[in-house]
């Protein structure tokens, strides 16, 4: 990302088949044009995710938790003003999404938040970043399988499977942890492209929501006959509506995956922006109503005892059977897209690290068989089955949030950085409007959010960061990112 | 004069396929453009396999290349990453300027073209093509019609003699055509029988249909069921297709 990248444009014409390939590839950024990026040696790389398949990557990433897990546990902590804590919750997100929206468009890359903290502000942060984002990922992953699992119980419940009567045994470890092994198992081997699949799955969804909440919404306005159930707005006060949001902030980690494929995006300086705001103005209009809608139908109290698939119980209540099996097909469907997007990034963002050296180069290697960073993704998968067999879903959400939040502050300050020092190379098409404002906004709430979470997780949150500095400095000290420039 | 067609030679590289070599040396008569492309699925970033096969991928194109130019013909070349690679074909069709593209089968040899033709519309650049490859008169070239119903027979001869009569503009030996107006409610299967006694198949694309989106375009379905070669004559592109 240096003065050389500058002179790169006049060998992207014509390709040459004499020209050696760069062996180095930070220095072999390319040129990013609408439809592919043309590197220096002439070889293309394909731009295949179009504007659907960008946002189908938001939404399909971050509805798995907001509407399907959440809302139990959100309203038996701040009752019908949890719908405040996702409100909350989608201003930090639009926050931050606009700063990083203009870095993905000057960086166009893999990698999402590593690569831009990396370049704008050195190895140091971009290796906790990296590694926080790996873990952060892993965390989300095993959330998602959790809540999976116990959509699957709640399934195997409504079908009429006896499992209580199976006592002791663990069921939703047991279940979770076979389908993450499932998961991670057929991204390894799994060779057919599965984006179409996820763009119908995500259509699925909203079509299924939309009709849902739009019922809902207009019974609870009484326009059917029905009482809401009466409630205060705040029955366990303010503070209760913020760490709420903390908690809940699971729900919008969706958006800046957008980023980790920006590499692969058509038109990106259109489209990543378009994706990844659009992404978080849907999802977070979709879960305040749904807030809205469930507290309407119980009350909070109620509402908490029916746990993570409270939703169901929702649906059932205003759609009766037919809305409740819908519920809970969309609520698998849900919470396998979000692992499973949560995984196959998470293995993108140990890839950025290991072309930089600040993870061994073998973890990012692909096999030549099946095409798969089959290292990478194991990686990924191993770590989330363990997490998968002891952790409960609040640490869980929350670990998985606290890292992401240190990168999103950090990427708001490093847009601030890269502002202020200019490189020849940060020309970004799409630039975050209400600059400087909105990116110090965005790194204040990001940091100040996590101040919310409960200590265990703020604890797991802050080993992670923790060990990886110890990482960087025992083992990628040396490395350089080339490239960069110290003295832009 | 003919004119320089330029002919897209699609390559799955790193995965053996190969170029039969009369192919090559039919096609050389053109400009061949190789794209030589691998495909890789979406877990993987694309700069990520790049990374790890681009040398082993330059080297066998380098090869390819050479064996062209060993056959007498001058290849300009492309390689690609890509999540799909039919996005990758028609956009390197277009921005390379191509004329034709090659949907490859094994070929033996290159005496024999059939040239299916459905319309007027697609007569000058189906004329142009095939002129610009088979000056030779050891090819022989058949022009083919299938007609729905008896009624289309006379229609379908005028339109073989127009076909035939710009190719003879264009150079082609009229001792080289023949013709054939077939009858058949099944034109597919109507193209694949004729194929069947000939190397190469030159047919033009087809306007997007729903049909064709749901099964695949004629050309790729006659390409499946034949053993021979077919190359697609291209639309002209509309300047912005959009997304």
């Amino acid at each position: 990302m240096s003065n050389e990248q500058d002179g790169v444009a006049g060998g992207l014409t014509e390709s040459d088949t004499s020209t050696k390939p760069s062996l180095d590839p930070d220095v072999d950024v390319g040129e990013a044009g609408d439809e592919a990026t043309v590197l220096e040696s002439g070889t293309e790389l394909e731009r295949t995710i179009d504007l659907r398949g960008g946002l189908a990557i938001g939404v399909g990433t971050m509805v798995g938790a907001g509407i399907f897990v959440f809302p139990g546990l959100a309203a038996g902590n701040a009752g019908p003003a949890a719908s405040v804590s996702f409100a909350i919750g989608a201003v930090i997100a639009l926050l931050v999404a606009l700063p990083t929206s203009e870095l993905a468009t000057a960086m166009p890359k893999s990698g999402g938040g590593y690569y831009f903290i990396s370049r704008g502000m050195g190895a140091s942060f971009g290796a906790v970043v990296g590694i926080g984002l790996w873990l952060g990922l892993v965390f989300a992953s095993a959330f998602y399988l959790v809540g999976f699992a116990q959509y699957a119980m709640a399934v195997f419940a409504e079908v009429g499977i006896p499992v209580a009567s199976l006592g002791s045994v663990p069921l939703i470890p047991i279940l979770g942890v076979g389908f993450g092994i499932l998961l991670t198992g057929l991204s390894v081997f799994g060779t057919e492209n599965t984006t179409k699949l996820q763009n119908g799955i995500v259509s699925l969804l909203l079509g299924i929501l939309v009709v849902f909440l739009l019922y809902g919404s207009l019974d609870t306005l009484g326009l059917f006959g029905r009482e809401t159930v009466p409630e205060q707005f705040m029955p366990y006060g303010t503070l209760n509506i913020f760490t709420t949001a903390a908690l809940v902030f699971t729900s919008y980690l969706g958006f800046a995956q957008v980023a980790t494929v920006a590499g692969e995006i058509q038109k990106p300086s259109r489209n990543l922006p378009l994706a990844m705001v659009g992404s978080v103005l849907v999802v977070g209009v979709l879960y305040v109503i749904t807030i809205v809608v469930s507290t309407g139908a119980f009350g909070s109290a109620r509402l908490a005892t029916f746990g993570e698939t409270a939703i169901v119980e929702v649906a059932r209540s205003y759609l009766g059977f037919p809305g409740a099996v819908a519920i809970l097909i969309a609520g698998l469907l849900a919470t396998v897209s979000s692992a499973n997007a949560s995984i196959l990034s998470s293995s993108r963002a140990l890839y950025a690290l290991s072309r930089d050296a600040i993870v061994p180069p073998r973890l990012g290697r692909v096999n030549l068989k099946y095409g798969t960073p089959h290292i990478a993704l194991g990686l990924v998968g191993g770590p989330t089955v363990v997490l998968v067999a002891v952790g409960r879903t609040e640490v869980l959400a929350e670990v998985a949030s606290f890292l992401h939040l240190v990168t999103y502050g950090l990427m708001c300050v490093a847009l601030i950085v890269l502002r202020r020092s200019n490189p020849a190379w940060y020309n970004p098409t799409f630039t975050v409007p209400g600059y400087p404002i909105v990116p110090i906004l965005g790194a204040l709430a990001s940091f100040g959010l996590v101040v919310f979470m409960q200590p265990l997780s703020q604890a797991i949150g802050v080993a992670v960061a923790v060990a990886a500095i110890v990482w960087y400095l025992g083992y990628a000290r040396d490395v350089r990112l080339k490239g960069v420039k110290t003295d832009a | 004069m003919p004119e320089d067609v330029r002919v897209l030679v699609p390559v799955a590289i790193l995965s053996g396929q190969v170029i039969p070599e009369p192919l090559i040396r039919f096609l050389s008569r053109g400009t061949i453009v190789v794209l030589a492309y691998h495909e890789i699925p979406e877990q993987t970033a694309p700069e990520q396999a790049r990374e790890q096969f681009e040398p082993k991928a330059r080297e066998e194109l380098t090869d390819l290349v050479e064996t062209i130019e060993s056959l007498g013909g001058t290849a300009e070349t492309r390689l690609v990453f890509t999540h799909e690679s039919e996005q990758t074909i028609e956009r390197v069709a277009t921005e390379a300027d191509c004329d034709v593209v090659l949907l490859s089968n094994p070929a033996q040899s290159v005496e024999r073209l059939i040239v299916p033709v459905k319309e007027h519309i697609s007569v000058d650049r189906i004329a142009t093509v095939v002129s610009g490859l088979s000056q030779d008169p050891s090819i022989d070239i058949t022009l083919f019609h299938v007609a729905t119903d008896e009624s289309g027979v006379a229609d379908g001869e005028d339109l073989l003699g127009d076909v035939s009569d710009e190719l003879v503009v264009r150079g082609v030996q009229r001792d080289n055509l023949s013709r054939m107006v077939t009858v058949s409610s099944t034109p597919l299967q109507a193209i694949v029988d004729a194929a069947d006694d000939h190397d190469v198949i030159v047919m033009g694309e087809e306007e997007p249909t729903i049909r064709g989106r749901l099964f695949g375009e004629t050309s790729e379905r006659v390409a499946e069921r034949t053993i021979s070669p077919v190359l697609v004559v291209r639309n002209p592109t509309e300047p912005d297709e959009g997304q």
